[in-house]
């Protein structure tokens, strides 16, 4: 693996216990090791597929709806006051 | 058999096996139970995770709407491993118990749906999920029956994601006739899912044909259990003497299927598991010496995730960097365009694939604390390729191995769900 | 010093939901237009709001872009607490237009590229009563849709980057899919000055902040390599009270975003057929019609482009000028446009309609209203539409009869004997002495012309 483990753990905002990164430090090599077996897969000329059916094209009509109650949408967390949802400083 | 009969039996057998993470008391209705990934309005939906824990969804998953419709109600939401990250239901705080042997896990990552439908006397069946193989994996450990649909067949409004273009919503049920009962209501287009586009299921009539079954040999040539081998061919044999044909089918880019699998799930899971950051929903930690919004996301999470959503969640991050995402994830999604071709040619031969459903029986615990996150990966290499190639696939139980189920896996092209119950009940299952 | 300066617009249409789902846009109310999909709840799916999309591609279309026939949209993930879902919903490595062009004083301005993604919530900074700093969270901004509108680094000086803005702007508007008036823009402007690193100026919200925060980055960057030093690239925000801008955080990498495709939505397949739908029914292009209207009806360009402002004002003017002439029409709606700008009010918001403003010009053509009444009475007209006629006969603005005329010149004549003594005697200015005379006594609703001949018979005898 070519990235430290603490870069990886701050770009996915992952605090890990020291145990955790060693662990990680030493396994996710040999996972990614096994997953480069895709790089002989004979892949010239194909395709990527997103998705393993074909979609067809689907739009919505541009019409306002009414979704959540205000009381609902602030239900599942304390963190909130006057109406607002609260969150950690940004700086 | 009333409600309350439902839901007695579920306290009773919760109290033995802890199949439930939350059991709802319902007053009405035909209790069913459901995966703790789908979303039920008013009760506790966690996906097996710390970190959703007191999450109650303020909407019904569009399958709870359905069953609703047609009269069911919510008996419990079933044990699971963390949001389906592995193949024994041990990656979580509640671990499902297997009724045949309390030693031994029930598979994942629906093991509470699959070990309470073995273990309940009244239930017909129960709401799972499949991104890799939850659903045929602890089927085949329970000894009942996993039915997984053509990808877009059942809605995934509500589903809490795993991997959006993997997941799919399907039944673990005693019998075949049960399960493809299920898919009748739940099945079909839902406009809350643009990839739910598929066709509502219909109820096949009795299988008149007799099919060719396809055995791919790339898959029978990996290490499997010689007691599970055994069941299968016997199952083979069974097949024959309905004057089936069995044959020799090849799908050469087996080898590259769990990488490709492991790596488009985990890109699309580390995007998918972004949002739970303590704010809205969820646990979270106080704003008061929480820090900045990078210290209070990392803490909550690194807080509250378990072990293999974290190391997932890191390799997920990793192989979309965009120095690495040609090479991983890019190819990954090519090599799933090589196994739907694959798969396309083997069925020109067949009209159902068939294999083991897993290469062992339910291991123990102990057994589970020794392997290596490769090592339990590697156990889904039979049932991620249909998997991934979004086919419709159906264990049913055959024979016993150690004591233990073993279960045959049927795969059907896709859109041709109907065809895997006319083989399922022709099969006698 | 080597100046260039590039432009992402974020452009917000004009629609009655969200991109991903069908809350409505610009709720008032704190989080009171918000559903599990624009809060990022666990399970919630994302579905495109066609009506965007067609607004998006009209734009698309007016700035002479390519539209290929498939488009992706992309995962962005980052963490920041106004992402409902740590991830946006963008377009990353295939955008629904590409190669685009807008000409803005006879420079062709290129466009890269236009994307569709969703805007995030928004975010107030708050400090509670013990001085702990956080912020409060609105999701109703949550899931807006927003057109972005990239450029290279061509724009020559800060005028030129505010020029573009306003012509985008204006544009947007004609076609109908942008309320120049009350709708929102935010801008990144890039600049680097010589040989300092590209430096990104995030969310300046009008075009008069850009052209500032331009100004204020050149003056900065020229001064750090003045001092020999390549300078940082990083992201800055402007302060609109001061002028200035200031570090905001470092430039995440590319990298960090780990782009993948959208899994959740089907891939955008747009045909030619829908296309040509959307094309065929888009307007004259504004420049295009600006030409006509200045050879066609004989006005100025400046009036044609001002005609121009709004494109209902233009359909009304072409529509007036079939019955009325064109050249005072076009005179006439600059006086329009004044009252409204007065007033902040939009043309196509005011009710004023084609019948109104054709009964006037006949008043004023047939001079029954004076230019000065017509200004009175026009402002009137267009706060509160109604017929001409009986308005101005209401205000008191009709001109005199011949006869009513004639009763002022009598009086003026009585009043001023030496003026009429003057004029006797061959005296020219006495003669409009006694013409303004009449006209005050008129209140300025003498017709001119009566009053002169009056005048001239009443003198003559």
């Amino acid at each position: 693996m070519n990235e430290p483990i603490d870069k990886l753990a701050r770009i996915a905002r992952l605090n890990l216990t020291k145990e955790e990164r060693e662990l990680f430090a030493k396994q996710l090599g040999s996972i990614l090791e096994a997953f480069s077996i895709l790089a002989k897969a004979p892949t010239k000329g194909v395709e990527p597929a997103l998705h393993p059916v074909a979609l067809q094209p689907v739009r919505r009509e541009d019409k306002a709806k009414p979704g959540l109650k205000h009381e609902q949408a602030l239900a599942n967390t304390q963190h909130k006051e006057e109406g607002f949802f609260k969150g950690p400083k940004v700086k | 058999m009333s409600t309350a009969d439902i839901v007695q039996e579920a306290q009773e057998l919760n109290k033995k096996f802890s199949f439930f993470i939350t059991l709802a008391d319902p007053k009405d209705g035909i209790p069913v139970a459901v995966k703790d990934n789908i979303c039920t309005q008013g009760i506790q939906t966690t996906a097996g995770s710390k970190i959703l824990q007191g999450y109650v969804p303020p909407f019904d998953a569009t399958v709870i709407s359905r069953l609703k419709a047609k009269g069911y109600s919510v008996l419990g939401k079933t044990a699971m491993d963390e949001f389906g990250f592995g193949t024994f239901s041990a990656n979580t705080s509640v671990i499902p118990k297997n009724p045949h042997d309390p030693k031994r896990c029930c598979g994942g990552s629906s093991g509470g749906s699959a070990g309470y439908i073995a273990a309940s006397k009244h239930a017909r069946f129960a709401l799972a999920q499949s991104t890799g193989g939850s659903i045929s994996a602890p089927a085949a450990f329970c000894g009942v029956v996993g039915f997984t649909p053509t990808y877009g067949r059942v809605s995934r409004y509500g589903l809490v994601d795993y991997a959006n273009s993997l997941d799919k919503i399907g039944v673990i049920a005693k019998t075949v006739r049960d399960a493809a009962e299920a898919m009748g209501i739940i099945a079909g287009k839902d406009e809350h899912d643009e990839t739910c586009q598929g066709e509502p299921f219909t109820i096949p009539a009795k299988l008149a044909k007799k099919l060719t079954i396809g055995v791919p040999k790339e898959w029978l040539a990996q290490k499997i259990d010689p007691e599970v081998r055994k069941q299968f061919d016997a199952a083979l044999e069974q097949c024959k003497k309905l004057g089936w044909t069995v044959k020799d089918v090849s799908i050469p880019s087996t080898d590259y299927a769990l990488s490709a699998y492991y790596v488009i799930a985990l890109a699309e899971a580390s995007t998918n598991l972004a949002k739970y950051c303590g704010l809205r929903y969820g646990a979270t930690i106080q704003l008061e010496g929480g820090g900045d919004y990078t210290a209070f996301f990392s803490k909550v999470r690194g807080e509250f995730f378990g072990q293999e959503a974290k190391r997932r969640i890191l390799l997920g991050t990793y192989v979309r960097m965009a120095g690495y995402r040609d090479k991983y994830y890019g190819q990954a999604l090519k090599v799933r365009q090589l196994l739907l071709n694959d798969f396309a040619k083997a069925f020109r031969g067949c009209d159902i694939i068939a294999a083991p459903t897993m290469p062992i029986i339910a291991p123990t615990f102990d057994d589970i604390a020794k392997l290596s996150p490769l090592e339990e990966y590697a156990m889904d290499t039979l049932t991620v390729p249909a998997n991934l190639a979004g086919l419709p696939h159906l264990s049913v139980p055959c024979g016993r191995a150690k004591g233990m189920p073993v279960g045959l896996h049927f795969i059907a092209p896709q859109g041709k769900d109907e065809l895997l119950v006319q083989a399922g009940e022709a099969y006698g299952a | 010093m080597a100046l260039k300066i590039g432009l992402e617009v974020h452009l917000q249409p004009r629609t009655q939901s969200k991109l991903f789902c069908s809350c409505a846009v610009n709720a008032e109310q704190p989080n009171t237009a918000v559903c599990p999909t624009c809060l990022g709840m666990p399970g919630a799916k994302p579905r495109l709001n066609r009506g965007a999309f067609d607004a998006a591609l009209k734009l698309a279309l007016a700035l002479n872009c390519a539209i290929p026939p498939k488009s992706i949209f992309a995962r962005k993930t980052y963490f920041y607490p106004d992402l409902a879902k740590d991830f946006q919903i963008t377009q990353f490595e295939q955008p629904f237009a590409m190669d685009g062009k807008l000409t803005v004083k006879e420079k062709v301005i290129p466009i890269t590229r236009i994307q569709l993604e969703e805007d995030p919530a928004s975010l107030k900074h708050a400090r509670s009563k013990d001085g702990m700093d956080y912020v409060q969270i609105d999701y109703n901004r949550s899931g807006t849709p927003l057109c972005e509108i990239v450029t290279p680094p061509v724009f020559g000086s800060p005028e030129e980057a505010r020029q573009f803005l306003e012509e985008l702007m204006r544009l947007a508007d004609y076609i109908g899919v942008f309320d120049a008036q009350a709708g929102k823009i935010r801008a990144d402007v890039n600049v680097s000055v010589d040989k300092h690193v590209r430096v990104e100026v995030k969310n300046v919200t009008s075009f008069r902040d850009v052209e500032r925060a331009a100004q204020f980055e050149i003056i900065r960057q020229e001064s750090v390599v003045a001092r020999g030093e390549p300078g940082e690239q990083e992201t800055r925000s402007f302060d609109a009270k001061t002028g200035t801008t200031d570090t905001m955080r470092t430039k995440e990498t590319e990298e960090e975003y780990g782009q993948i495709p959208e899994p959740d939505l089907v891939p955008l397949t747009i045909t030619e057929k829908e296309v040509n739908v959307i094309a065929a029914a888009m307007p004259e292009p504004p420049h295009q019609r600006i030409a006509r209207f200045v050879k066609q009806y004989a006005i100025t360009q400046e009036q044609a482009e001002s005609l121009m402002s709004e494109r209902a004002l233009a359909d009304q003017f072409e529509d007036v000028a079939k019955s009325a002439d064109a050249k005072l029409a076009a005179t006439w709606y600059a006086y329009v446009q004044k009252v409204l700008n007065f007033n902040s009010m939009r043309f196509d918001r005011s009710g004023l309609e084609a019948g109104h403003v054709a009964e006037f010009l006949k008043l004023i053509a047939g001079n029954e209203v004076s230019k000065r009444g017509g200004e009175l009475l026009l402002r009137e007209l267009v706060v509160k539409p109604q017929p001409a006629r009986s308005l101005a006969q209401k205000l008191g603005l009709l001109a005199l009869s011949r006869d009513e005329t004639g009763k002022l010149v009598e009086q003026a004549l009585r009043d001023n004997p030496q003026a009429v003594a003057d004029v006797k005697a061959g005296k020219e200015k006495a003669l409009q002495f006694l013409v303004g005379q009449v006209i005050r006594l008129s209140r300025g609703r003498a017709k001119e012309q009566d009053v002169l001949a009056l005048l001239k018979k009443a003198l003559d005898q």
